[in-house]
């Protein structure tokens, strides 16, 4: 009878070898927090989306124009109608508070990490004289795990 | 969408017609040079031997595109061939207007600055909406003209500050003084007509702080029902000037297409190289002649650049590249959907045709429908609101068809039964009807489709389904008044008609 | 005619057992340092999780009851026409009451109370409309006092929103 014993060296290659195929199946787990951070950012695009619809209501008809593809981004864009300048508790316009690394680094950070931008699809239409309309497509998009991701919110703004 | 994959033309059972259009919508949704997208190379097989054809094939071609994909097919026309490059330019100019402005500018910045003066400077001369619109293009991708064309060009340009702006931008930085001084002098011997533009101009060349570029206004052509895309509009071509006018010589110089003279540089080299050489290289392929060049020139240099560099000469690192390109695709978060730019050009038609459904236009929202359906097949929204459309209008059996069509795409549309429903009513057809209903109602659970559904039970004297279906449902719509009135309504009817 | 061969002692050298031990020291390590990064990576998600719902109940309500108001009171645009901010919000409802939002950042808590038109007291709301907020800003963003946005921020976590008054006088 042969019986052929295993070495410590064996034996701990094979664990190690063991651990190392677990690893793919327990980042399943991180599956889970994937899906938590793509709620975030849409959530975030919903809101986006929402103020910038909001705004246009607000805006003169004439000035809704459109901001083509790939966008507009917010961190550190010009001066526009919906983001910048984002806040101002002074009582002047020099005191108005940018989405930029010095005035708001958080706001930023979170941002320039995803590169949100904002693009406007903007059609005229004219039912009659004095009766016309703009069908606006409000395009958010963002990076995320390398894809690309848009969310997209029409709205339609009245000339009253 | 195109991946990339190479697709051969002439697929079994289809027209070469639908393929140019198929391939011509792959390649307009991919990104970079035209001439280097992968599907370029299937679809010059099928473009470039049709560049000859009458110019009816393309007055009929063209305007059954979607704008974007014909501007880009006929300026990539342009580029490739010389001997065809007047006609297509004179096609994309009468394109370019039915697209928005700053949509039409994206697609030109891909082409080459002179092609695109080659095409749109003599459209300058051309009445609105096409001069305006040329002048704003040309200024948005910096492009400048020659200060002698200034006087002809602003003669066609309506007196507006819009697009006077536009053409202020076309005015070449360093030569700014200089034309201003000319201008002026040539404003006193100007004409009654010219010179309210004129003064316009000055005053804009004067003022330090240039406004923002002036989009000129662009509403979307009226489509026609049997025709979903606009026809190109008649007005607004450059004008045909006779040979050897003013306008001629300013349209041939607009287009930076100057007489050229014989190069002298050929015959001085045919002068001093051997005519055998001259022999041998007309007989070789020029594309491998010019790469032969290359290599002849190029590895001296390489020898000669890498001679002589000091190890602690620093390295030039290059500028990093701003990416401000939309990417080939999204994908829409919510519905993990990849979404291209014909998606969205088509799912902006069918928000458009919303609105004019909403207004009861229904001629107006169909052709919308039509357009979103024709640049993105799978839109079930637009196939089913075809449907209604055409059932709002009348017409039950293209109606019909258009649902089926719709539940084809999507088995678990909603409201595609319920119109089926009401077209087998409306045709007596009551076995198809109620079925129909039956699956709608079991996809939904909507109080009105129950409702629906309960009347016409009620109509064929079916009562006992009909208050066992309003019976079934959920209790918040039980106490609904609708749904009270209605099943006693089937009581009674039911006690009337037992023995 | 048969050969034997000595069979040799079973055992481990010190060699083997060092190199063993340092195989298994780096694959230990490497793999304890994932687990700990994922459970932080996890406690993370979550907290974000809950600022998310706490942002979108704060949202839901204001908007709810900001969209049918009739105007804002406070805050205003500037006197040079530039954009306004403040961390509380007053406006008049579709019923004509004076309402107001305002953050509190001790309880990191929006809360809603009703100012009287006349003699009385302030009547604050027993429960606050957001929970969890660490900061929340109401800006003026329109001439015709019809436009407020709100900038909500807790944690790393951002909201930004805005509403326009359906009603406005």
């Amino acid at each position: 009878m042969n019986r052929r014993a295993v070495s410590f060296v064996e034996i701990v290659i094979a664990l190690g070898i063991l651990i190392v195929c677990m690893v793919p199946v327990l980042t399943m787990f991180g599956s889970a927090g994937r899906a938590v951070l793509k709620s975030q950012n849409l959530g975030f695009a919903i809101g986006f989306a929402h103020r910038i619809s909001q705004h246009l209501l607000a805006m003169p008809f004439e000035s809704v124009t459109e901001v083509p593809l790939p966008g507009q981004p917010v961190a550190d864009g010009p001066d526009d109608e919906f983001f910048n300048p984002v806040s101002n508790f002074g009582t002047t316009g020099a005191n108005a508070l940018r989405i930029t690394k010095a005035q708001t680094p958080d706001l930023w950070a979170f941002l320039r990490k995803y590169e949100f931008r904002y693009a406007l699809i903007v059609n005229n239409v004219n039912f009659a004289a004095g009766d016309r309309m703009k069908c606006v497509g409000i395009i958010i998009t963002w990076k995320e795990g390398g894809k690309d991701l848009l969310y997209k919110l029409y709205t339609y703004v009245p000339d009253i | 969408m195109s991946t990339g994959s190479t697709r051969s033309p002439g697929t079994a059972g289809s027209s070469p017609t639908q393929d140019l259009r198929k391939l011509l919508a792959a390649w307009a949704d991919e990104a970079g040079d035209p001439l280097q997208r992968p599907t370029w190379a299937d679809l010059q097989l099928l473009l470039l031997p049709l560049k000859g054809a009458p110019s009816a094939f393309w007055d009929t071609l063209l305007p059954s595109l979607p704008p974007s994909q014909a501007l880009l097919a006929t300026m990539t026309l342009a580029r490739f061939d010389a001997t065809v490059r007047a006609a297509f330019l004179k096609r994309a100019c009468s394109v370019a207007p039915l697209m928005p402005p700053s949509q039409a500018a994206v697609l030109l910045k891909l082409f080459p600055h002179d092609l695109v003066l080659a095409g749109f400077g003599p459209a300058l001369l051309a009445p609105p909406p096409l001069g305006p619109l040329a002048a704003y293009l040309l200024a948005r991708l910096g492009i400048t003209i020659s200060p002698g064309d200034l006087p002809a060009v602003l003669t066609a340009t309506p007196p507006a500050s819009a697009p006077l702006e536009n053409l202020a931008r076309l005015v070449p930085p360093d030569q700014l003084a200089a034309v201003i001084e000319d201008l002026t002098a040539s404003l006193a011997s100007a004409s009654g007509a010219s010179r309210p533009a004129l003064e316009m101009f000055l005053n804009i060349l004067r003022s330090e702080r240039r406004s923002e570029l002036a989009e000129p206004a662009w509403a979307r052509p009226a489509p026609d029902q049997e025709q979903p895309q606009a026809r190109p509009p008649a007005s607004g071509a450059p004008p045909t000037p006779r040979p050897g006018s003013p306008l001629a010589q300013a349209q041939a110089r607009l287009s930076g297409m100057a007489v050229e003279t014989p190069a002298p540089a050929a015959t001085k080299v045919s002068g001093i190289l051997p005519q055998g050489l001259l022999d041998l290289a007309s007989g070789i392929d020029r594309h491998v002649l010019i790469g032969i060049g290359a290599i002849v020139i190029s590895i001296p240099l390489v020898l000669l650049s890498t001679t002589g560099v000091s190890p602690d000469a620093p390295v030039a690192t290059p500028m990093p590249r701003k990416v401000d390109k939309a990417p080939k695709y999204w994908t829409d978060a919510v519905s993990k959907r990849r979404i291209t730019h014909e998606f969205l050009a088509a799912d902006n038609d069918f928000q458009m045709g919303e609105m004019f459904l909403v207004r009861q236009e229904y001629g107006e929202a169909l052709s919308l429908f039509r357009d979103a359906l024709s640049r993105d097949p799978e839109h079930v929204g637009a196939q089913f609101r075809i449907g209604c459309c055409l059932f709002l209008s009348g017409d039950r059996q293209g109606a019909a068809k258009a649902m089926t069509t719709a539940l084809e795409m999507q088995q678990d549309l909603p409201e595609a039964h319920l119109y089926l429903a009401r077209i087998a009513a409306a045709n007596d057809e009551w076995e198809p009807c109620l079925a129909h209903y039956q699956k709608e109602f079991e996809l939904t659970g909507e109080i009105l489709v129950a409702l629906e559904y309960a009347g016409v039970l009620r109509k064929l004297g079916r009562f006992p389904e009909a208050i066992a279906l309003l019976s079934g449902l959920p209790p918040r719509f039980a106490g609904h008044l609708e749904v009270v009135n209605l099943l006693a309504q089937l009581r009674d009817d039911a006690k009337e008609q037992s023995p | 005619m048969f050969q034997t061969s000595e069979r040799p002692k079973a055992g481990v050298t010190l060699v083997e057992l060092l190199i063993g031990t340092a195989i298994l020291a780096v694959i230990l390590g490497i793999v304890s340092r994932w687990f700990f990064m994922q459970r932080e990576y996890q406690q993370r998600l979550s907290r974000v999780s809950e600022i998310q719902e706490d942002f979108r109940r704060a949202s839901w309500n204001m908007i709810q009851e900001l969209q049918m108001a009739r105007v804002i009171i406070w805050p205003r645009i500037n006197a040079d026409k530039s954009l306004h901010s403040d961390t509380k919000l007053v406006f008049k409802d579709f019923n004509g009451q004076i309402i107001s939002y305002y953050h509190e950042s001790a309880t990191r808590q929006i809360r809603r109370c009703v100012i009287p038109n006349g003699p009385g007291g302030v009547v604050i709301n027993p429960r606050p409309i957001g929970e969890g907020i660490a900061s929340a800003s109401f800006t003026a963003s329109s001439f015709d006092n019809r436009l407020i946005s709100f900038h909500l921020s807790s944690g790393g976590v951002h909201a930004l929103d805005a509403v326009y008054l359906l009603n406005g006088d």
